[in-house]
């Protein structure tokens, strides 16, 4: 059998294999999956807060805050203030294509900056926790949420994705 | 980024066309590289590095291929491992999911894995870079030694992300040599500009409709509105694709370049062959060049030509996407078309144009069918819907109500998809005084476009998830 020839080009080549390797080892770490069903992030996430303050909401709800179409998405937990003067709320969508997550984002920046806007002024607990929310979008899920609870539900969706 | 928002069209394409216009030619290329390295991260920050890598490699690999055209074992073996390299970059980021959801329907345990985000324009980036390395081996052309110039081939940010597929041979040249001129400059406007509208004006608007019909809960589907639904689709498809690919080859002239064109009026057709002739003309052409053609094509035993046909088109189906719907609508076209050239096209022959167009469009909407639905099951569906099985009657209010509010854009979409329009627009501007009457018209379809894209929310092209 001929000798492979291994020279500065095969060793290069070789060595952007490796490089490739790595690289969806990092993507991996950093990214994330989308293979967990929303089910299984909202029962991580109410392992951590309680729902006081808040009710599940409908489809309906999240066109009307959101302007957002639940079909259009792979899974979508939504949990809006049971009052008018409550703002706790989570919204967790996971998204059917990454292409999504632009305009998810910009929907829960608009809903976050509504509400701001409402309690500015008169309600000092309600801004601080506006404040405080998390907006993060994750490879293929979207959290925002308003609360106490703020980072421990962020850090439960994380986990559990 | 999208070529149809304001950043792009206000801040990003301004300042990339003054930066290549002022500095001397040989830092143009450079200049183009760096607008569309940024122009992919813009949208993909991560992937950037994916992209940077590929290039890299096949950089290495065109060259290593090169200097063993003389021992053709050893130039096949680095074909071989370059090409299977790309082709597990593409499968892992594309069709993991896939096939590990496939195999967890079979197999008696459930496969959990973490499936990344896909690459924006991946499928047509890698496509591009296959279509050189073969090339190279081949012979058909000379080997880039020029990493800069490698490295704009791949990422040439006007057809980077929906394409037209580039092949390398037909740029090679333009490379280093093409002319910039103004009225190349003009042109390359004016099919910007049509591309445009055709996505915000036309594409975004009949979308709305789909996605109205879309949203219907199930049972309250006519089959009048499932018809609506679909030739809505098929219209939101064509307008959004062939824009894009309009603006591609549009931002290509602005730069000098000359792209092939990619549609040719595809609802026009009189058979389901020659709809495939006039759509998506650039991957129609890589499939036949790089699959159809190395697998023997039709200078081969019926039986082989049959092989061949079905592969090319279940490759084809794959290509759009990583899901059972896309397979069966590219076997479908598979076996259409086999049909079409061992019987139908006698038949079709001898039947009147208007019965060929029929057949066609009516082929076509069936598989627009499986290329919208989330799943097989749903487009089987939705097929029986269009037939009256499952329906809401075969006229209800809804599909009324959807027909005459939207009736004079579909008639306007129905003209606006036939060379009519383009024709007749070019006869009225014949005579002296075009340049002027072009500079109106476009500007006034700009500005029109402009209106839309401030009040509109984002809006992506459809050919994206591919």
């Amino acid at each position: 059998m001929k000798k492979q020839k291994f020279d500065i080009l095969n060793l290069l080549k070789y060595a952007m294999v490796l490089v490739f390797i790595a690289y969806i080892v990092f993507l991996n770490i950093r990214e994330g999956g989308n293979s967990t069903p929303v089910k299984t992030i909202r029962k991580a996430i109410m392992a951590v807060t309680k729902e006081d303050g808040m009710t599940k909401g409908t489809t309906q709800d999240l066109k009307k805050y959101y302007g957002l179409n639940a079909d259009d998405y792979d899974g979508v937990m939504l949990y809006i203030p049971d009052d008018v003067m409550s703002v706790n709320e989570i919204l967790v969508v996971k998204l059917k294509d990454k292409s999504q997550a632009e305009s998810v984002e910009a929907a829960a920046a608009k809903r976050l900056s509504t509400q701001k806007e409402s309690f500015e002024g008169y309600g000092a607990k309600q801004t601080k926790l506006i404040n405080s929310a998390v907006l993060e979008n994750k490879g293929y899920y979207v959290i925002l949420t308003i609360s106490k609870d703020a980072d421990q539900i962020y850090e439960a969706f994380q986990k559990s994705i | 980024m999208l070529f149809s928002s304001i950043v792009f069209l206000f801040t990003f394409l301004p300042i990339i066309l003054i930066l290549y216009y002022l500095v001397p030619r040989p830092m143009k290329n450079v200049i183009l590289l760096f607008g569309s390295l940024l122009f992919y991260a813009w949208g993909e920050p991560v992937y950037i590095f994916l992209m940077i890598f590929s290039i890299l490699f096949n950089y290495i690999c065109g060259l290593d291929i090169a200097r063993n055209l003389g021992d053709q074992a050893a130039a096949r073996r680095s074909l071989i491992f370059t090409v299977a390299v790309n082709l597990c970059i593409l499968g892992f980021f594309k069709y993991e999911g896939f096939v590990l959801d496939s195999l967890s329907a079979v197999l008696p345990v459930d496969i959990s894995y973490r499936a990344m985000a896909l690459p924006i324009g991946i499928s047509f980036y890698t496509f591009q870079i296959l279509s050189y390395i073969i090339d190279v081996y081949r012979g058909h052309v000379k080997v880039q030694t020029n990493l800069l110039d490698f490295a704009l081939y791949v990422t040439m940010f006007p057809q980077l992300i929906a394409g037209p597929i580039v092949q390398y041979a037909d740029v090679d040249r333009q490379l280093h040599v093409r002319k910039e001129s103004w009225g190349k400059f003009g042109e390359g406007s004016m099919f910007f500009i049509r591309g445009l509208a055709k996505k915000v004006l036309l594409a975004n608007t009949i979308g709305m409709v789909y996605t109205e019909v879309a949203a219907l809960a199930p049972g309250k589907v006519s089959v009048l509105s499932a018809w609506i639904g679909c030739i809505s689709y098929a219209f939101q498809i064509y307008f959004d694709f062939s824009g894009y690919s309009d603006m591609a080859i549009g931002l290509g002239k602005m730069f000098g370049f000359e792209f092939l064109k990619n549609f040719d009026y595809p609802y026009i057709s009189q058979s389901i062959t020659e709809f495939w002739r006039r759509w998506h003309i650039s991957l129609g052409s890589w499939f036949r060049e790089y699959v159809y053609i190395p697998l023997g094509g039709n200078r081969v035993p019926v039986i082989k030509h049959l092989r061949n046909l079905l592969i090319v088109w279940f490759l084809t189906g794959l290509w759009h996407g990583a899901a059972w719907n896309f397979v069966a609508w590219g076997l479908y076209y598979g076996l259409i078309l086999i049909l079409e050239k061992y019987f139908l096209s006698r038949v079709l022959e001898r039947l009147p144009a208007v019965i060929r167009h029929i057949y066609s469009l009516v082929l076509v909407l069936i598989g627009w069918v499986f290329f919208f639905s989330p799943t097989l099951g749903g487009a089987v569906d939705y097929i029986q819907l269009m037939f009256g099985v499952g329906a809401n009657g075969l006229v209800d209010s809804e599909g009324l109500y959807l027909l005459t509010t939207n009736l004079l854009l579909l008639i306007l979409l129905v003209i606006g998809s036939t060379p009519i329009v383009h024709r007749a627009y070019e006869r009225v501007m014949a005579g002296r005084g075009k340049i002027l009457a072009n500079c109106v018209v476009y500007a006034a379809m700009f500005l029109l476009c402009i209106a839309y894209l401030v009040t509109e929310t984002y809006n992506p092209f459809l050919y994206f998830r591919f």
